[in-house]
């Protein structure tokens, strides 16, 4: 795509996948793992559902494949007015570790997985893709609690609130301090050595920006504001800057030099209308564009319809070698629908990625589809059948959802994967088991399973997991 | 028609792929055969086979239907088909079957024996569908058992010649007349591989009054190929249905007829491949229908 017809394009289009689209629903493909992640392997994140009050959470899980030891994992979850805490081990287990937020000082203090976010992310809790508002797993609020480091985190309110933290992000010890009033905020993190970074962020209603600046005087500034225009939604966002600045934190997050992008969701009705237009540079030579058009249609009695198209060029993430081959175009085009009666729903997807109008000359195509039928109890079925096909280099991620987790599995090449989940009460709480068959061309198909039991209690209410 | 291979053929992988060991007498008129089948099918995957029954788009399913795609109708039933399938003009390439359906409440079930080629090359296939039905949806499972009835035929896990396949299918009632499907009638293969590969099949059928239009993509098992597409277009007048469908990779067409009388129904397809000929289905089949599926 052009830059005109990004800019164009950017004139209708937020984003249709990524930073503030809803949560993906099982066996969909519509999200992708952060630029931290390897490209082309598994990605395990954890869900942020909520605990209620004075309530304890004990899960225990196994997951294994036939002619494996099973690999066994636990978790604790603890809240109360004072005290939140949880612990999880296992073997391989990537969220294992703990979290313990309690008060002091007037404040809250957190020892343990941190994902802060100040300002727009650009020192600490970028989003990473260039087209997102917001990071899915930085910062209060969102949807996920990713690990960005491992230390302490104080935050004291009052008229100016103030943050301090020492972590350890990656292979590096970061201290840092923020002190924050009317909307406004200054913030130093810095490394041993000497190494550190300024960040001076602004909010106001509707709108926000941050400027950060190193040691050696790279820089980069960002800002975006959210319009309502009616019924709809306006976003925009641009970025600047020197290529070389790299978040101390996460230099992997830290996106493109420069970047534009310019969203609208707009909702009429049963009609909703969702796009994104997007440019970036990460620097010279590496540059990218993105366009997305959403149109989903809600049924009261039958389901949702949802139709997209979509366009990409250029690197979506700074390459891990020097010879890694240029991204080309890709157009795509997807289809999805789900509904039913109550207590049965059927899903189907169908995605097309492709070199031409129309994903013609397809390098990626998804059909999938996904049974549920409820049962008494809390009891529930599911049934996914996905089908794909991925040409060499291509990323394919297919989420699924565990009772702590979202596990995006990593495809390649040409296979299935048809995954059985049975869910009924045990216990006074809730049991969870998977089973996955995975066929890929040229292999002899893969089992995997997964065991899981959720129990939720508490002094004053109790309850089954979610 | 079969692709006598370990587990994971090809989509349209040709018969000749790992044929089972056969005296070599007996070779010659097989192999011919073979080939034809072969040809045909690597050039034109057919989205069903050993209970391939006429159907009308908007009809009730067969119980044939139902073993072959896992989809189970809305309403119980009690019913009986037997059909017969000549497969592209390949002489002696005839499939026959039997299949039963019944109904109780919301369970579905429906088994099936079927019989293809002839005695030397051909081989059997019973099968069992189990599933549950109502106003808005249904699912079931469905499960089909092969063996060939070549004397040395390959020696697999499930024994000589003897194969299984599991899958399953299921509809909803989208409204404005619209039902939506999905089947994946090959989700668990063992032994000898099927006739043919068969992948997740999601379709869409679109009930206007008398016209019905039902439109399906099939994806090819494993990922791997090229998906197909189909588009059939039916008009009821009165007892009588009559169809015609038209798919890619060839393009072709095909022409249907159904009749019903009480309980007595009868159907028949020409398939017409611009290569290899006429593919011609017939089946006759009794049922005791609810008052919804009866014509007006």
């Amino acid at each position: 795509m052009t830059l005109a017809a990004a800019l164009a394009l950017a004139g209708l289009a937020p984003p249709a996948r990524g930073g503030d689209a809803p949560l993906p629903v099982p066996d969909s493909t519509a999200l992708e793992p952060p630029p931290e992640a390897p490209e082309g392997e598994d990605f395990e994140i954890e869900r942020a559902d909520s605990l209620a009050d004075e309530s304890l959470e004990i899960g225990l899980a196994a997951t294994g494949r036939p002619g494996e030891a099973p690999r066994a994992r636990r978790r604790v979850r603890y809240r109360d007015g004072e005290l939140s805490a949880q612990v999880r081990e296992g073997a391989g287990d990537p969220l294992a570790g703990a979290t313990l937020d309690t008060r002091a000082a007037g404040g809250t203090l957190r020892i343990g997985r941190l994902a802060p976010r100040w300002g727009r992310g650009l020192v600490l809790g970028s989003a990473g893709a260039p087209w997102s508002r917001a990071a899915l797993d930085r910062g209060d609020g969102a949807r996920f609690r990713g690990r960005a480091g491992d230390g302490a985190w104080l935050r004291l309110g009052g008229g100016p609130g103030v943050e301090a933290l020492a972590a350890r992000f990656g292979r590096r010890d970061l201290g840092g301090v923020r002190l924050a009033a009317r909307g406004a905020s200054v913030g130093l993190v810095g490394a041993r050595g000497g190494e550190h970074q300024w960040s001076l962020a602004l909010a106001r209603r509707g709108g926000e920006g941050e400027i950060a600046v190193d040691r050696s005087g790279r820089w980069r500034a960002e800002a975006g504001a959210v319009r309502r225009l009616g019924r709809a939604a306006l976003a925009g966002q641009a970025r600047g800057g020197i290529d070389g600045f790299r978040s101390l934190a996460e230099p992997e997050r830290s996106g493109p030099a420069e970047a534009a992008a310019v969203s609208l969701d707009s909702q009429q009705g049963r009609a909703a209308l969702r796009a994104i237009g997007a440019l970036w540079r990460f620097r010279p030579g590496l540059a990218g564009t993105r366009g997305a058009l959403e149109v989903s249609l809600r049924f009261a009695q039958h389901g949702n319809f949802a139709l997209g198209l979509e366009e990409q060029q250029g690197a979506r993430r700074i390459p891990s070698s020097a010879r890694a081959a240029p991204s080309r175009l890709r157009r795509g085009i997807w289809s999805e629908w789900r509904g039913g009666p109550p207590g049965f729903l059927l899903a189907l997807r169908h995605e097309a990625w492709g070199e031409d109008r129309l994903a013609r000359h397809a390098v990626r195509v998804v059909s999938a589809a996904r049974l549920e039928a409820r049962g008494p109890f809390g009891a529930s079925l599911g049934v996914a059948h996905t089908v794909y096909h991925a040409r060499r280099g291509e990323s394919l991620y297919l989420a699924e959802a565990e009772s702590d987790r979202l596990v995006l599995r990593a495809l390649a090449g040409d296979g299935e994967r048809t995954r059985l989940e049975v869910r009924a009460p045990l216990g006074g709480g809730t049991s969870r088991a998977a089973l996955d068959l995975a066929s890929a061309a040229g292999k002899h198909p893969r089992l995997r399973w997964t065991l899981d039991w959720t129990r939720r209690a508490g002094a004053r209410r109790s309850g089954r997991a979610p | 028609m079969r692709a006598r291979v370990r587990h994971e053929p090809a989509p349209g992988a040709a018969l000749s792929a790992g044929r089972a060991p056969a005296p070599r007498r007996a070779l010659a008129p097989c192999i011919a055969l073979a080939a034809a089948v072969a040809l045909a099918l690597g050039a034109a995957p057919t989205p069903a086979q050993d209970f391939a029954a006429p159907e009308a788009p908007g009809a009730a399913p067969s119980p044939a239907a139902f073993l072959e795609r896992a989809l189970p109708a809305q309403h119980p039933s009690l019913a009986a088909e037997a059909l017969v399938s000549h497969w592209y003009d390949v002489p002696g390439l005839t499939t026959r079957a039997l299949a039963l359906s019944a109904g109780w409440r919301t369970l579905r079930a429906a088994a099936g024996i079927s019989r293809t080629g002839d005695p030397e090359l051909g081989w059997s296939a019973a099968a069992l569908a189990l599933g549950v039905a109502g106003e808005g949806g249904g699912g079931a499972l469905r499960a089909v058992v092969r063996r060939d009835a070549a004397p040395g035929a390959l020696a697999v896990e499930l024994g000589p010649g003897a194969g299984l396949e599991v899958g399953g299918g299921a509809w909803v009632d989208a409204g404005f007349g619209i039902t939506l499907s999905a089947s994946a009638p090959q989700v668990l293969v063992r032994g000898v591989g099927p006739p043919l590969a068969r992948g997740l099949e999601i379709g869409a059928l679109w009930v206007m009054d008398d016209l019905a239009l039902r439109l399906a993509r099939v994806s090819p098992r494993g990922g791997g190929g090229g998906a197909w597409h189909d588009a059939t277009l039916a008009l009821a007048a009165g007892p009588l249905t009559v169809w015609l469908g038209a798919r890619d990779q060839p393009a072709r067409g095909s022409l249907g007829l159904a009749a019903r009388a009480r309980a007595l129904a009868v159907a028949g397809v020409v398939e017409s491949h611009p290569l290899l000929g006429e593919t011609v289905r017939l089946s006759i089949g009794l049922a005791r229908l609810p008052e919804a599926d009866l014509p007006p």
